[in-house]
């Protein structure tokens, strides 16, 4: 069954890839899987932070600080992003119980 | 025999008659011609299975002792040694001699170039006064086309299908492929007249080959500084366009646009993986690469062409 990505989860960027930061955008190749992925400035900001485990909070926490964004349309749209990001095998989460 | 082709020495056994004799001393690449298929007996695991548009099976790729298994599924077996410097062509059944150039000219070589260490785009390219425009896209997008609506107008011409690039001096070449491109018949009547002179491309295609002559100011011999990739576009909201659009693409755009149109063997060789992200990496840091849709009318490529030379100027 596939992990179910939450606000309390850990993720991080695997080993098994190489990316290429793009004047602020990125691209990822996933080494195991020949795949390649793209992402905006925004992704490009995700991808740099989950460089290092970090939670979903932790991370969406940071990109209500650097954009005008409303946190749970962030939220949101940083899961979906993550769980496109975890199906493409570019992350890893280890999920951790909640407070 | 030896010939000059994608810029590589490469030995024949039999005349490639579309390809430019070398004066170099050394091949480089060895092309052998059997009349048997030594490899036909075959059932490899398949790392890689290419379709026809229609999802007709095309070509099978899988690594075998010494080298690379190229299969394409209805004509040949191809052989290329792991340095990729020999070829080996095998008829799975009777193929016309058109056909078996047309694969090992603009199929199977491009694939031996990623395979040698070097980076080719599926593109057709001309050469300008500012450097190499080239363009790429899907197959039937017009790649090849407007590359002859260019020849047809006077711009030297590099390449068809497959550009071969270098980089030299923190700069990217562009190198010229051999002096021929491939053109559907009614394309091939709207710029050059069908004036009945040209050769089939292969048995399964009415395309027809148009040779382009070697003189500087038709055919440009020596790798020239690329200047811009003009990505193709074909979409139903494209097609409903009747308005030529050239769009500035983002660093991510561009880099997605020449991952799509690269050639590469081996998707399982992970130093070619990251040597070729890399490498395209800096081609998007030099190169500047625009989004291309236009109204597929044959009347409408000299203004096609217009546009792309104004936006040049850019």
């Amino acid at each position: 069954m596939a992990r179910k990505i939450t606000v309390n989860s850990i993720v991080v960027a695997t080993k098994d890839q190489v990316s290429a930061d793009l004047s602020g955008e990125a691209a990822i190749l996933n080494l195991k899987s020949g795949v390649y992925f793209g992402l905006n400035a925004v992704g490009a900001s995700i991808w740099k932070l989950i460089q290092e485990p970090r939670s979903v909070n932790e991370i969406n926490d940071a990109l209500v600080q650097e954009y005008d964004v409303d946190p749970d349309q962030c939220e949101k749209d940083l899961l979906a992003l993550l769980e496109e990001l975890l199906s493409k095998e570019l992350i890893e989460v280890t999920n951790e119980k909640g407070p | 025999m030896l010939y000059r082709l994608y810029n590589l020495t490469v030995s024949s056994e039999k005349p490639l008659p579309w390809v430019p004799l070398s004066n170099g001393t050394e091949a480089e690449v060895k092309i052998r011609f059997k009349d048997s298929c030594r490899t036909s007996h075959l059932s490899p695991e398949w790392f890689m299975k290419w379709e026809l548009p229609d999802g007709e099976p095309w070509l099978n790729l899988a690594k075998i002792d010494g080298g690379y298994l190229l299969r394409f599924t209805e004509f040949a077996d191809f052989f290329v040694s792991d340095s990729g410097n020999e070829v080996e062509f095998m008829p799975g059944q009777p193929v016309p001699e058109e056909t078996i150039q047309h694969l090992l000219l603009d199929q199977v070589i491009p694939l031996v170039i990623n395979l040698r260490g070097g980076e080719a785009l599926h593109a057709s390219a001309i050469h300008t006064s500012r450097g190499v425009v080239a363009f790429a896209g899907p197959a039937g997008s017009g790649k090849s086309t407007l590359a002859g609506s260019f020849v047809k107008l006077g711009y030297p011409f590099i390449s068809d299908d497959c550009l071969r690039l270098k980089e030299r001096d923190q700069n990217i070449y562009a190198i010229p492929a051999y002096p021929g491109f491939r053109l559907w018949e009614d394309a091939e009547k709207f710029l050059f007249g069908g004036n009945g002179n040209h050769k089939s491309v292969a048995h399964y295609t009415s395309k027809l080959r148009v040779s382009v002559e070697r003189k500087p100011d038709t055919y440009s011999e020596e790798p020239q500084p690329f200047l811009r990739l003009y990505d193709i576009v074909r979409s139903p909201e494209t097609e409903e366009n009747s308005d030529i659009v050239i769009k500035k693409l983002s660093p991510r755009e561009s880099f997605m646009a020449l991952i799509r149109s690269a050639f590469r063997l081996d998707i399982t060789d992970r130093s070619m993986l990251t040597r070729q992200f890399g490498f395209l990496k800096r081609v998007v840091s030099k190169i500047s690469i625009r989004q291309l849709s236009f109204p597929r009318e044959f009347k409408l490529l000299p203004s096609v062409c217009g546009s792309i030379l104004t936006d040049l100027k850019d």
